[in-house]
């Protein structure tokens, strides 16, 4: 026995000793592979949240300049080039010389132009794909396509409908469901929007009175969760209906276009999930969304981007009374606590 | 006879034991699904007796996520909590069940989807008075609403 041992020492490894190590090998392989999976998933997520800061940093910056963050979107109606179905700015328009877009801004003329008179000799500019303002993890195409929502195109000055560049970081409007006037009652979403961004709005800091951090500014929407739709969001413009604006809740309640598609509320929790069959409500007013596991990243008034989780509590009660409708409204005055 | 390696595993049979229960807890730890525990809800809407086809049952804890549930023609709903997991957060909810939906389509190419209009009384959606209890498992919870 003593000398069977002493010649295994001297020739190396049994074949039960090899197994053994290759066994303790492979369930390391196992444990690190998923973590090696989440590794791209954690480089995209960084990159958004980046995303997010300099959406953040653009929007302090235009409140510097001109005194208050821009107007969720400039309801352009009066003007007699706009009618039904053509375009009106929106916020993120407005916000592009901060963003190291003057050029885009100065091509679309934003402003005294009218997104639809634009789109006629701009168009290649207005279908691109800006990689400031979309989610690397998200899997829309560049430009929003005809075919799968009401509100995801504009007419240009002609009537030809056509799509314009996605989004997937918009402005946050109310804590229930969009809304183009401002709340009466910040405790109440059905009176209005009780967030930062709506129709011509003119929010400044001061006017948050619930403090920049507790307060969303920005969110993120993704195009699709599996078989869900959440579209993202259109960049430049939003859609007219019927000649008086864009569409919202207390005018039409047409979920898939207007002031939705540029704006979000808070009012579900995050990725929120609804039946995407014809025989269902097959449009949803849809609120914040991503594919990163787990949650969404927002914005807060202050600047800093956090994750949001989608447990976070909501409710359909239109009253402020849960995390999600603390964090939208800008003036509830209620204390937020831990989410 | 008796091979090298059922040897090996005699003599080492503690340190054997042992490995295996590390693994076995590992696989097991891994298993679990991140979030709130959750319990399995099903159950039956009707209305006046009859199943309501296309409702949204809607379960609202007291601070997590919804979840939320879509009847079919027998009136039968089962709960989603989030695109990967079914069930409820365990505890009391706040239940709202509502046939309504929005309109949309009907401009740029796209068809008209009609809005529909509320059937079921405001006590079960806007104003609700439902309420439900959720446990850990599987749970039925069936809901007769009346018109009166």
């Amino acid at each position: 026995m003593s000398s069977r041992v002493s010649r295994m020492a001297r020739n190396g490894f049994t074949l039960v000793e090899l197994l053994v190590v290759i066994a303790i090998i492979g369930v390391l392989i196992a444990l690190l592979l998923p973590a090696v999976q989440q590794a791209r998933e954690a480089a995209r997520r960084m990159q958004c949240s980046n995303n997010l800061k300099q959406i953040g940093l653009a929007l302090h910056n235009y409140h510097d300049t001109f005194g208050s963050f821009p107007s969720g979107y400039v309801d352009i109606s009066g003007r007699t080039e706009v009618v039904d179905n053509k375009g009106h700015w929106s916020w993120a328009a407005l916000t592009l010389p901060f963003m190291e877009m003057g050029n885009v801004h100065d091509l679309l003329n934003v402003g005294p132009a009218s997104p639809s008179n634009v789109l006629d000799t701009q168009q290649a500019v207005m279908q691109s794909r800006y990689a400031a303002f979309r989610c690397p993890s998200d899997i829309g195409p560049d430009f929003s396509s005809t075919t799968e929502c009401a509100g995801c195109c504009i007419q240009n000055g002609g009537s030809t409908e056509l799509g314009h560049s996605l989004s997937n970081y918009l402005g946050i409007n109310s804590s229930a469901l969009a809304r183009a006037d401002q709340a009466t009652n910040f405790n109440d979403g059905t009176t209005g929007a009780t967030g930062i961004f709506y129709r011509n709005s003119d929010t400044r800091l001061r006017d948050i009175t619930d403090g920049s951090s507790n307060t969303v500014m920005v969110g993120e929407r993704c195009y699709r969760i599996n078989t869900t739709d959440y579209l993202a969001g259109e960049l430049f413009a939003t859609r007219d209906y019927n000649g008086g604006g864009p569409a919202h809740r207390d005018r039409g309640g047409m979920a898939d276009q207007g002031a939705s598609r540029i704006l979000v509320t808070t009012y579900h929790s995050p990725n929120k999930i609804w039946e995407h069959a014809d025989s269902y409500p097959k449009w949803e007013e849809s609120g914040l969304s991503s594919l990163h596991p787990g949650g969404v990243q927002v914005c807060f008034a202050d600047g800093s981007v956090r994750f949001l989780s989608e447990t976070t509590a909501s409710n359909a009660s239109g009253t402020t009374d849960t995390i999600m409708e603390f964090l939208g409204s800008m003036s509830d005055g209620n204390v937020i606590g831990e989410y | 006879m008796i091979t090298t390696c059922q040897q090996f595993l005699i003599s080492h049979a503690r340190a054997s034991g042992v490995f295996a229960l590390v693994l076995a807890a590992v696989t097991v730890g891994c298993s679990q699904p991140p979030g709130p525990e959750t319990g399995y809800v099903t159950g039956v809407v009707t209305l006046d007796g009859k199943p309501i086809d296309k409702a949204v049952v809607t379960f609202e804890p007291a601070n997590a996520r919804p979840s939320v549930g879509f009847t079919d023609a027998n009136g039968r709903y089962e709960l989603i909590f989030t695109a990967s997991r079914n069930g409820a957060v365990l505890g009391e909810h706040q239940v709202r069940i509502t046939s309504a939906a929005d309109a949309g389509g009907g401009e740029g190419g796209q068809p008209l989807v009609a809005a529909r209009k509320e059937t079921i009384p405001t006590k079960y959606n806007a104003k609700t008075e439902l309420t439900a209890q959720v446990d850990s498992g599987s749970n039925t919870i069936d809901f007769d609403l009346k018109t009166k």
